[in-house]
């Protein structure tokens, strides 16, 4: 495993567009945070909103992209084949996988945090303390959301070996959508009345729990979670033949 | 002292079906150190899946394959190199490609990288693998698979899309590593004429079935140009050509057979001189079998 992260890792800092995405997201979030503050409405009480949505923009552009550089690009590429034909086992990969996408999750993340932090001491509104303290819920929430929808997607990913389709799935998480459609549809009452309240093994509910009860079983249930997403993801790709 | 070669790929009864395809039927085929295999066969004769059962790409529906001696293809794939199609990625060069599979395959030489590009000819080629010409593709795949000097070497269609230039090159690279460094090396294709230029045997698959595996020599020996002669008596026929002809290299098949190799004789003269001696000349004529004669003959052969 350990040679296939040390490959993976050279080839994403290998990958030009990935400096690109973020010095251009950067960009585009420095000219709107400049934009907000000069706004009259804006105090520095709204930074911890302006957090909110930019996390939340994170999953969905940030996590989109990190989740196509990292599992769609050897779709394309056909490099599962090569992994397998050089001996690798198919569940050393799946999990190698979950590795690096949490690695990289980290690094996205802090990296954001820091920027977020920077730009508005760099506009003369340091974030306080008590700031931070709303702030950094939002970050672990968005980020361990990150990972689930990277886990139930990888099933998709290794099941399916369709790249487009994967990152569609992607984005129909990180949007939200499938999380709004399945808590509606759990809610309804014939289901609740014959299978029960399953709303609370939805992602958000479920990573809610984590960060801010932050209990051993909280803990648990959401290694429970990506446990029985990655070894969904090991048994479909156990299943899948592979072309070349 | 004769040399003992190992078995290196040995696949006893290897099946695999899709739903109600038969894609390989019961192939038993056998490998041997330093050869280099020509896996032989029309598109979808089942060359992909025998490659792809050895690589572990898909499973078997019964059979077993053996890699160096060994029933654990995990760890006996580490010592092949494969060559399979496009698997780059194509944003990173010819350079970074090679260090990808250099960290993958845990090489710590660094200087491998090159020593592979140089080989295929695309040390210094700066740009990404998107914007390579097939030909360039087909060289990294080659690059790809001799990373590491591994000792079985897998290629799936080598010359697919090169000019001549880079078909007599990499037939040199083949030729050059398997009688230098006895790598051995099976390779599909459905360019006979090309294989037998560097194959020492050749397996022949149609239909998902293993027709013939047969030595380049004695391929060769069969589609060779030859007389074919038949009467009735060969012993005497034989010592008719001997005394008027002077040839000595034929050989008597079945009772009224004979096979010259000598084919600069002309028939003519050969049937008068048969005629002349009172013999019964039943008939006379010249076997000129190419390789794809040979092949096509194998394959409308079995399916007759």
């Amino acid at each position: 495993m350990i040679n296939y992260l040390r490959a993976e890792v050279y080839r994403l800092f290998s990958k030009k567009s990935l400096y690109l995405f973020f010095a251009i997201a950067t960009v585009l979030v420095a000219i709107y945070i400049v934009m907000v503050s000069r706004a009259d409405y804006f105090t520095e009480a709204d930074i911890p909103t302006q957090a909110n949505i930019f996390f939340e923009m994170l999953t969905i552009f940030g996590g989109t992209f990190l989740f196509a550089t990292i599992y769609n690009d050897e779709l394309s590429a056909k490099n599962l084949s090569t992994l397998i034909g050089f001996g690798n086992r198919r569940s050393m990969i799946v999990l190698a996988k979950a590795v690096l996408t949490v690695a990289m999750n980290i690094l996205m993340y802090g990296l954001a945090l820091l920027v977020f932090y920077l730009l508005f001491v760099a506009i003369g509104m340091p974030p306080t303390g008590d700031m931070m303290n709303d702030i950094f819920p939002m970050v672990e929430q968005t980020f361990f959301r990150t990972l689930i929808y990277g886990m139930v997607t990888s099933v998709v990913v290794f099941g399916t070996q369709k790249a487009t389709f994967s990152v569609v799935v992607y984005v129909l998480l990180a949007t939200g959508f499938v999380g709004s459609m399945l808590g509606m549809l759990f809610s309804a009452g014939f289901v609740v009345n014959v299978v029960g309240d399953l709303t609370v093994f939805l992602a958000t509910p479920v990573v809610n729990k984590l960060v801010y009860v932050t209990s051993a079983m909280a803990i648990l249930s959401y290694l429970i979670y990506l446990a029985v997403f990655c070894v969904l993801s090991i048994v479909a790709f156990n299943k899948k033949d592979l072309e070349f | 002292m004769i040399e003992q070669k190992q078995t290196v790929i040995e696949t006893q009864g290897l099946t695999k079906k899709y739903k109600n395809f038969l894609a390989l039927d019961n192939a038993t085929v056998q490998v041997e150190q330093r050869d280099v295999y020509g896996l032989v066969g029309k598109n979808g004769a089942g060359k992909t899946t025998f490659f792809k059962l050895v690589m572990g790409l898909t499973r078997p529906a019964s059979g077993n394959i053996r890699i160096a001696g060994n029933d654990n293809l995990n760890i006996s794939r580490k010592q092949i190199g494969f060559m399979i199609g496009s698997t780059f990625f194509p944003y990173l060069s010819a350079r970074k490609n090679m260090e990808y599979y250099r960290r993958l395959k845990g090489i710590s030489d660094k200087s491998e990288t090159a020593r592979v590009l140089k080989l295929v000819g695309l040390d210094g080629v700066k740009k990404p693998f998107k914007q390579f010409s097939m030909g360039m593709k087909q060289r990294l795949g080659l690059a790809g698979a001799l990373l590491g000097n591994p000792s079985i070497v897998f290629l799936d269609e080598p010359i697919n899309g090169l000019d001549p230039e880079g078909i007599s090159d990499i037939r040199n690279i083949i030729k050059a590593l398997n009688r230098e460094q006895g790598v051995t090396f099976v390779i599909s294709s459905h360019v006979l004429s090309e294989l037998d230029l560097v194959a020492t045997r050749f397996g022949f698959i149609d239909h998902g079935i293993l027709r013939k595996e047969i030595s380049h020599e004695d391929l060769h020996r069969q589609t060779q140009k030859a007389l074919i002669i038949e009467v009735d008596d060969v012993i005497r026929a034989g010592s008719i050509l001997e005394t008027n002809f002077g040839v000595k290299d034929y050989v008597i098949e079945k009772n009224n057979t004979i096979v010259l190799d000598d084919v600069s004789i002309r028939t003519n003269e050969i049937a008068k001189i048969f005629v002349d001696a009172g013999l019964a000349l039943y008939s006379l004529r010249r076997r000129e079998t190419t390789l794809e004669e040979y092949f096509m003959n194998l394959v409308v052969g079995a399916d007759d």
